[in-house]
């Protein structure tokens, strides 16, 4: 259980861009921590700053998809209107957490999340680092990686081309990711090739040191057998949702297709082979 | 035929849960399926989730700025925030996904990572 330690309660401001945000819908005028926000029409975020219970202020903010305005202030006063913004918002303020909620912080505010996983106390995410100046231009995979009771953010992967990283699993020795193979970097950032491994794996799972992986191309969830993969069955071709999980004494591939239900295919799990003992390349902790 | 333009999945506890909108776009019902292949609905009329997970017994997902649960054996839905959080607006859809094990984690796009406690 976390105790505190290290955990840093810090609000972090962020700016998500217009174009990855989804709108709903305009919502009507709406009290939050005391502050009645009335969304206009092309409004996405609202600003604002209120002094709050915790006896500082508390940084709302605003920003809009196309300048448009919204009106804001403390509920029990007058309101104050802007019109302007710059595009940035979110926020998260401790003095608002209800209790057993925990900000573990800073992460990069370009960093974009595609996979979360957590085990074995840590919690990585792979996703994207959004690049914007001139001459790299591509999004840049990464892997980052927390203790789950906060702590030094680390990179466990990264500057790779995008699109080549497609799934990434972990156990207590480490994470496993899919780049020109399966690679195993330990928490200490020590990285290794494993092999290759599909064409590549979309999916990874790591379960009692064993990697399955689903491979969208051929449709097939593959086993790696120390040296190489070996088919463990078919799952079928590509699923809008993918998701390789160990129950019990089975493999279960769940993914879903339009005008389909949630389908899933059921393979015995291979017996303890060989993925760590014949990886010579692994670091001794591994 | 089902029309199901958008789903998440995952496994847990010995059932696959599921997200699909059938037909209201953005609004759709977290279900059960048993490997048997029986549905049950768990959650009705829920905006579309960003993350979906089993773990503990409980079915969570994120949506509309707040991480909410079912059990799996049907119950009600729980904000285990209490309140949407960590968006201001929670009309804005984010890319967030989710993951548990003790505890559920989640990462607001461009924010900060979440942690949050099961209900006990």
């Amino acid at each position: 259980m976390c105790k505190g330690r290290g955990v840093l309660r810090l609000p972090f401001p962020h700016a998500p861009k217009p174009g990855r945000l989804r709108l709903r819908h305009p919502g009507p005028a709406r009290v939050l921590d005391g502050v009645r926000f009335a969304l206009g029409a092309s409004a996405l975020l609202t600003l604002g700053s209120v002094a709050t219970a915790c006896g500082r202020s508390s940084l709302l903010e605003t920003g809009y998809a196309d300048g448009g305005g919204v009106g804001g202030g403390a509920s029990s006063g007058s309101g104050k209107g802007s019109g302007a913004g710059t595009g940035s918002g979110g926020y998260e303020d401790p003095c608002h957490l209800p209790p057993g909620t925990t900000v573990l912080a800073p992460w990069p505010t370009d960093f974009y999340s595609k996979e979360i996983r957590v085990a074995g106390g840590w919690v990585t995410l792979r996703g994207f680092i959004d690049i914007d100046t001139p001459g790299m231009e591509e999004d840049r995979p990464v892997i980052y990686a927390m203790p789950v009771c906060g702590g030094e953010l680390r990179v466990l992967a990264g500057n790779h081309p995008k699109d080549v990283m497609g799934g990434h699993a972990l156990d207590a020795s480490g994470v496993f990711y899919t780049l020109d193979g399966v690679h195993h970097v330990g928490w200490d950032g020590t990285d290794v090739f494993i092999g290759k491994f599909g064409a590549p794996p979309r999916g990874l799972l790591v379960d009692r040191g064993e990697l399955y992986a689903y491979d969208q191309s051929a449709g097939a969830v593959l086993h790696w057998n120390g040296n190489a993969s070996d088919i463990l069955g078919s799952a079928g071709p590509l699923a809008s949702s993918s998701n390789l999980v160990a129950q019990g004494d089975r493999i279960y591939w769940i993914g879903a297709r339009a005008r389909t239900r949630a389908l899933s295919s059921v393979f015995p799990k291979r017996a303890v082979t060989t993925s760590r003992a014949r990886c010579s390349r692994c670091p001794t902790n591994w | 035929m089902l029309s199901v333009p958008y789903e998440l999945v995952s496994i847990g506890n010995g059932f696959v849960a599921s997200y699909a909108d059938y037909q209201m776009p953005d609004y759709g019902n977290v279900e059960r399926i048993g490997l048997d292949g029986a549905v049950t609905v768990l959650a009705s009329n829920q905006f579309v989730p960003m993350g979906l997970t089993v773990s503990r017994g409980l079915v969570l997902w994120y949506s509309d700025g707040v991480v909410r649960s079912v059990p799996l054996g049907g119950g009600d839905v729980t904000d285990l925030e209490g309140q949407p959080y960590g968006i201001v607006d929670p009309h804005v859809v984010l890319e967030s996904p989710l993951a548990a094990d003790d505890d559920a984690f989640y990462r607001p796009e461009g924010g900060n990572l979440i942690r949050v406690r099961f209900p006990q």
